[in-house]
């Protein structure tokens, strides 16, 4: 009987609790709107270009998508830009399951020698795993190179996108920017993948500053989606036949 | 029904290609047998419209909050396209594809279809879903190597970024972003119709993919494209009198056909040599665009002459398939000797994909070769110049295929069997076709004065 009421009074508590709204959340992560988000914008993006390993360039993608709606809230209404953030976390989901299922042929090809007295299920993996440790320090100077030459010419007058403020403008050319040399770093269809993603999220931070009308919104988000199943698809294609169960 | 008529041409083919998807492998001839009906009910249905109204006016509807507009010409390419994606979905019925050719084709009629109606922005996009979808039937659900498949889908996603800002700066129609907008234009235009230097795509992408894809991709999909662009450029104020766009497409399109040209020299196969010369074409239909809009009719001859020799090109090298000579021999010398008729049916193919005389090819060149020498003739000289150098290397080519061999292999193509007239017919066909080119040359001028 104690434990009927127990149970029923932890549930009543549960139904009554009030969740912070979209508003608060908002307020709760002011300090980084503005240019602190596109910082953390360049730090993401320059995670998922130099990291090999499809978990950690997820990862980076996600905070990728929920720091861009922090940005968005500066040039659309917060309820559009929540769908934005949406719509970003079902890409990222996506590919999650996409990785899940073919990730052994994502991680590094330069795996170090197994040491066969370590046992991973107790240890896990050799951090250097997930790393690739020869093409790292390329990928690393290129990503910085690209990193400093965005913010030194973002704040030029020349370099400075119509209609957006300043933070959205640094995320703009940085995000286009780390998209387009993870795509040229890259001829695996997941890595790449993320890449274009963070090219058209860097697009849709400067047309949505323009074009701000809910049908257009609402087509991007279907390009995005389209964008993810496609790269899944091409990612299973992609598995070599050794890895197909027999 | 009418009123619904977006809303059907949209959903049906989307629906169909799911249940199609359902049908078991081994029921692929009916799923083909499906794919064509469903084409030719969108075909009727389009048929039963009724459009009597002058060619400058249209049907418009609101949907979806967005205005959908038919008129004479775009309901005209939409019949041409159902058509043939119903041939080619029969098709498959004796000639199979790997992986979901019918479901792939029938998605893609849904965004094609919608790109012709709805206005820039929303066009744009649907032309990205539509390579999306054929992104699906170029990989045939292949398990070795997306490379291919995934250059293809980059460079062309990427185009809608360009095509999408350069659509609004068009729109608002503010001079301080004429100098922009033209750049963002041709950049958006060279990767949508795989102009230099965004062509890296096509020759993997024609070395991989199924036959009839190939067919679907640089003949259906290609219209769509082309009428999508001369659609833009012709509302566009912008760019009517903007000889710089006009220029550097002119000459993105001259690079492509050069670099075909180059490749056409040494190609490892046949595969690589068809890419080549399709690079040539793809060149030549660019330079059709930056024409404006008198370059309309010589790029729908351009892709119709590639349609048809494309399929002469394809049904050949199925011939050879059907007649047990392996792949690699394709190559080799003594295919002559072999397979009189499909090589000979091979040749010609490549031959009318150049542009030569006497092939259903060379009514589209010649057409561009003339308003080409009419608005610069270094550009023309140019072109002939490429287009020489390609027949020459595909001479040495062609020339290799007749070179006898140290072992005589035995004759395969010389009896009556009736597989064995297929290529005959076709040769014949194409060569009536070539000697009396006049009703795909009205057609070609009917459809562009609608369109234009």
């Amino acid at each position: 009987m104690a434990l009927v009421y127990f149970v029923h009074h932890l549930v009543r508590s549960l139904i009554t609790m009030t969740l912070p709204t979209l508003f608060e959340w908002i307020e709760r992560f002011d300090f980084l709107r503005g240019m602190p988000a596109a910082y953390l914008l360049l730090l993401a993006g320059a995670v998922v270009v130099v990291i090999w390993d499809w978990r950690v360039s997820l990862l980076a993608l996600t905070l990728q998508y929920l720091v861009a709606g922090l940005l968005f809230i500066e040039i659309l209404e917060p309820r559009l830009a929540i769908i934005k953030v949406l719509v970003g976390l079902f890409v990222t989901l996506m590919l999650f399951f996409t990785g899940r299922q073919v990730g052994q042929h994502y991680r590094s090809p330069h795996r170090p020698p197994v040491d066969t007295e370590r046992d991973d299920s107790l240890h896990g993996p050799p951090v250097t795993a997930w790393l690739t440790p020869d093409r790292l320090p390329f990928r690393l100077l290129l990503a910085l190179l690209l990193i400093v030459l965005v913010l030194a010419l973002a704040g030029r007058p020349g370099y400075q996108l119509p209609a957006v403020p300043a933070a959205v403008n640094v995320a703009v050319f940085g995000l286009s920017g780390l998209g387009l040399l993870g795509l040229s770093l890259t001829t695996k269809p997941l890595p790449a993948g993320m890449a274009l993603l963070m090219v058209i999220l860097a697009f849709e931070l400067f047309y949505n500053s323009l074009e701000q009308s809910v049908t257009m919104l609402a087509m991007l988000a279907i390009v995005n989606l389209a964008i993810t199943l496609t790269i899944a698809y091409l990612a299973q294609a992609h598995r070599p036949a050794v890895l197909l169960p027999e | 029904m009418f009123e619904s008529l977006p809303g059907l041409l949209l959903l049906v083919p989307l629906l169909t290609a799911f249940l199609i998807r359902l049908i078991p492998r081994h029921l692929s001839r009916v799923a083909a047998v499906a794919g064509a009906l469903v084409a030719l009910l969108l075909y009727f249905f389009l048929v039963s419209v009724p459009l009597d109204f002058p060619p400058e006016a249209a049907i418009e509807w609101r949907l979806w909050r967005q205005n959908w507009e038919l008129s004479v010409g775009t309901w005209t390419v939409m019949r041409l396209l159902y058509v043939a994606a119903a041939a080619l979905f029969l098709l498959t019925v004796f000639w199979a594809q790997e992986g979901e050719f019918v479901a792939a084709g029938l998605a893609s009629l849904s965004p094609l279809a919608a790109s012709l109606m709805l206005p820039f922005a929303p066009a744009a996009v649907a032309l990205t879903l539509a390579t999306m979808a054929m992104v699906v039937m170029v990989q045939a659900g292949k398990h070795v190597s997306a490379a291919a498949s995934l250059r293809y889908f980059l460079l062309t996603s990427l185009a809608l970024p360009f095509l999408l800002l350069a659509g609004w700066m068009l729109i608002s129609e503010q001079l301080v972003f004429a100098d922009v907008v033209w750049r963002l234009l041709a950049v958006g235009l060279a990767l949508l119709l795989a102009g230099f230097p965004f062509h890296i795509w096509v020759r993997p992408l024609v070395s991989e993919a199924p036959s009839l894809a190939l067919l679907f991709l640089f003949g259906l999909v290609h219209v769509v494209f082309l009428v999508f662009t001369f659609d833009l450029l012709q509302d566009s104020s912008f760019l009517d009198n903007n000889d710089r766009f006009h220029t550097l497409l002119r000459w993105s399109g001259i690079a492509t056909a050069v670099v075909g040209v180059i490749l056409t020299w040494r190609p490892q196969s046949h595969r690589h040599l068809l890419g080549a010369l399709l690079l040539l074409d793809l060149g030549c239909a660019i330079v059709a665009v930056s024409l404006g809009s008198e370059g309309l009719r010589p790029a729908l001859l351009l892709v119709s002459g590639r349609f048809i020799s494309l399929f002469l090109i394809l049904a050949a090298l199925r011939l050879a398939q059907r007649q047990s000579v392996p792949d690699a021999a394709l190559s080799a010398s003594s295919l002559f000797h072999q397979i009189p008729w499909s090589t000979l049916l091979f040749a010609y193919g490549l031959f009318s994909l150049v542009g030569l005389p006497l092939t259903p090819g060379f009514a589209g060149r010649w057409a561009l070769l003339a308003l080409a020498a009419d608005h610069s003739l270094l550009s023309a000289a140019v072109l002939l110049f490429a287009l020489t150098g390609g027949t020459v290397g595909l001479l040495i080519y062609v020339c290799k295929l007749d070179r006898p061999s140290r072992v005589t292999e035995p004759i395969v193509e010389r009896t009556l069997a009736p597989r064995n007239l297929i290529a005959p017919l076709l040769l014949a066909f194409a060569f009536v076709l070539a000697l009396l080119p006049q009703p795909l040359l009205t057609f070609a001028t009917y459809l562009a004065t609608l369109l234009a």
